[in-house]
């Protein structure tokens, strides 16, 4: 069994594991969180098999697939969300933000929009139908919708796109018919299930990306909008400045950063610029040089 | 047109990298150079690379602190800026401290706002020998950048420029700092504000609506 005491890890223990998840995940776990942490530790290293703390955390630094590392981060994150959720930054992106970026942009040329921390999907999914019922010009266009998150477990839900009635309940009824099917069978033994269809599953290309991590980051270039909404609370200060420091690596010039409502970028980067919208408040980075 | 469907073999095509993305970062050696590189995306990552390799040594902290100026790349600025204040070594935040006298306020705020991401510990004895420089402008941030700390220290730093500092707009700046985080303890230091410069109604202002946000709260 795992030989951590009842009160939890000791200290120190507690402090180096804390500081080596920041340093992989960005995530940031303080004394506060203990209940949180010290039950999937002590879970994980009694699956595992070993004794201490520092003989995990020497798996999860020198085990070569990686394997339980990417175990305990999907246990480590929080993954809530749902269909339409923020709602009033979807209008803000059909209603404005698209428009004023499709204005110097020829019909049949790109327009790119990255979920970053997609969780299970609801969020790129809500955007894809969002386009397709609210903008009027999204034939005009070719829309590539990127998602992508640091918990292999939720990516695969996501990808498969099977939904309970509290993932659906933002969403309208006649949406809901729309682009959803009823499953049947074992998987909807447990309460009524949806499917989203096949042509929305396509149109959604997710992939395993820790947005901590620049050399992954990097393979998003040219982003117009990026949503990153409900992540980067559970950053520190530091972490969120170089996330945002990132993001701007991401984006094209006039690209824009959705953040989760309580989340301000002024609080993170002087590098982008706030613009009001009717419906929401966007962040966007200059054509040219900083935003000061 | 419209939305995009995926076909096998296109989309996004994510590095793979050996540590499966959650890994320690490239070498500091590598990571020099790519300061120097013509791509700034290159550069940006190699600051973030020394900023996570614990204390990379004074060469890197240098070439870190020419790149503030030197840069042209706001990101680049930004990622050494970042970097530096995750390194937080002394070193690290002695290397931040000369640009708090540049005319570009972005620039100062940004390297303010580095000092105070590092531990208490570590900035404030870079910013408390500021608080003796002979121009007030750079004693204001000190004042300003020890009032973002969370030391135990805190409260006496600003009590003591307002007891002593001779220029009255440094002495209303700890008057500020104290009043944002509520330090009731300092509220003798305020009067001996006041009473120092009885004519001034900024002075009587502040320390008014300092006193009673501490009676208040
Ligand atoms: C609370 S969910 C938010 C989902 C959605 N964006 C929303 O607002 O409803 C946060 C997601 O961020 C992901 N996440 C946390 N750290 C991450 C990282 N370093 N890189 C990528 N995704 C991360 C978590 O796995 C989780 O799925």
């Amino acid at each position: 069994m795992a030989d951590i005491p009842a009160e939890g890890l000791p200290p120190a223990d507690y402090a180096a594991l804390c500081d080596f998840l920041r340093a992989r995940t960005g995530l940031s776990f303080t004394e506060a969180k203990r209940y949180f942490v010290d039950r999937r530790i002590a879970a994980r290293m009694a699956a595992v098999g070993v004794a201490t703390l520092r003989d995990y955390l020497n798996v999860l630094r020198f085990q070569a697939s990686g394997e339980e590392l990417q175990r305990l981060v999907n246990l480590m994150t929080v993954n809530e969300t749902y269909f339409f959720r923020e709602k009033y930054q979807l209008d803000c992106l059909v209603r404005s933000v698209l428009d004023e970026l499709a204005r110097n942009r020829r019909p049949g040329s790109r327009l790119r929009i990255w979920s970053a921390g997609c969780a299970t999907g609801e969020e790129p999914y809500s955007i894809a139908i969002m386009l397709l019922e609210q903008w009027s010009r999204v034939d005009e266009y070719e829309i590539e919708i990127l998602a992508s998150d640091i918990d292999s477990a939720v990516l695969e839900r996501a990808r498969e796109g099977i939904y309970d009635e509290r993932a659906l309940q933002g969403l309208p009824a006649h949406l809901r018919s729309k682009y959803f099917q009823p499953v049947r069978g074992a998987l909807a033994a447990d309460g009524a299930r949806w499917r989203i269809i096949e042509e929305l599953r396509e149109s959604v290309d997710f992939s395993l990306v820790n947005i901590a991590d620049p050399r992954q980051v990097q393979a998003f270039r040219g982003i117009d909008v990026i949503f990153c909404r409900n992540l980067l609370i559970y950053f520190d200060d530091l972490g969120r400045r170089e996330a945002a420091g990132m993001f701007y690596d991401a984006l094209a010039p006039n690209g824009f950063i959705c953040l989760g409502h309580s989340e301000s970028m002024s609080r993170m980067s002087s590098l982008f610029v706030p613009r009001r919208f009717p419906d929401a408040i966007l962040y966007q980075k200059p054509a040219e040089g900083g935003a000061s | 047109m419209g939305l995009v469907r995926k076909k096998p073999g296109t989309g996004i095509a994510v590095p793979h990298v050996d540590d499966h993305g959650m890994g320690a970062s490239v070498g500091t050696a590598d990571a020099l150079a790519g300061l120097g590189d013509a791509d700034p995306a290159v550069r940006r990552q190699a600051a973030h690379a020394l900023g996570q390799a614990g204390d990379p040594g004074p060469a890197a902290i240098a070439a870190l602190a020419g790149r503030i100026e030197g840069d042209g790349d706001p990101g680049v600025r930004e990622a050494v800026l970042t970097a530096l204040a995750r390194i937080a070594s002394p070193a690290a935040a002695a290397a931040l401290v000369p640009f708090l006298d540049r005319e570009d306020a972005a620039l100062r705020n940004a390297v303010l706002e580095s000092l105070q991401q590092m531990p208490a510990g570590v900035a404030a004895p870079a910013l408390l020998p500021l608080l003796d420089h002979s121009d007030p402008d750079l004693r204001i941030f000190a004042v300003q950048g020890l009032g973002g700390l969370v030391h135990p220290d805190r409260a006496a730093w600003l009590a003591a420029v307002m007891e002593h500092d001779a220029d009255v707009n440094v002495g209303l700046a700890a008057v500020e700092a104290l009043a944002e985080a509520g330090s009731p303890e300092a509220l003798s230091s305020l009067e001996r504000l006041a009473r120092r410069f009885p004519g001034d109604p900024f002075v009587a202002f502040a320390v008014d609506t300092a006193r009673s946000s501490f009676r208040g709260g």
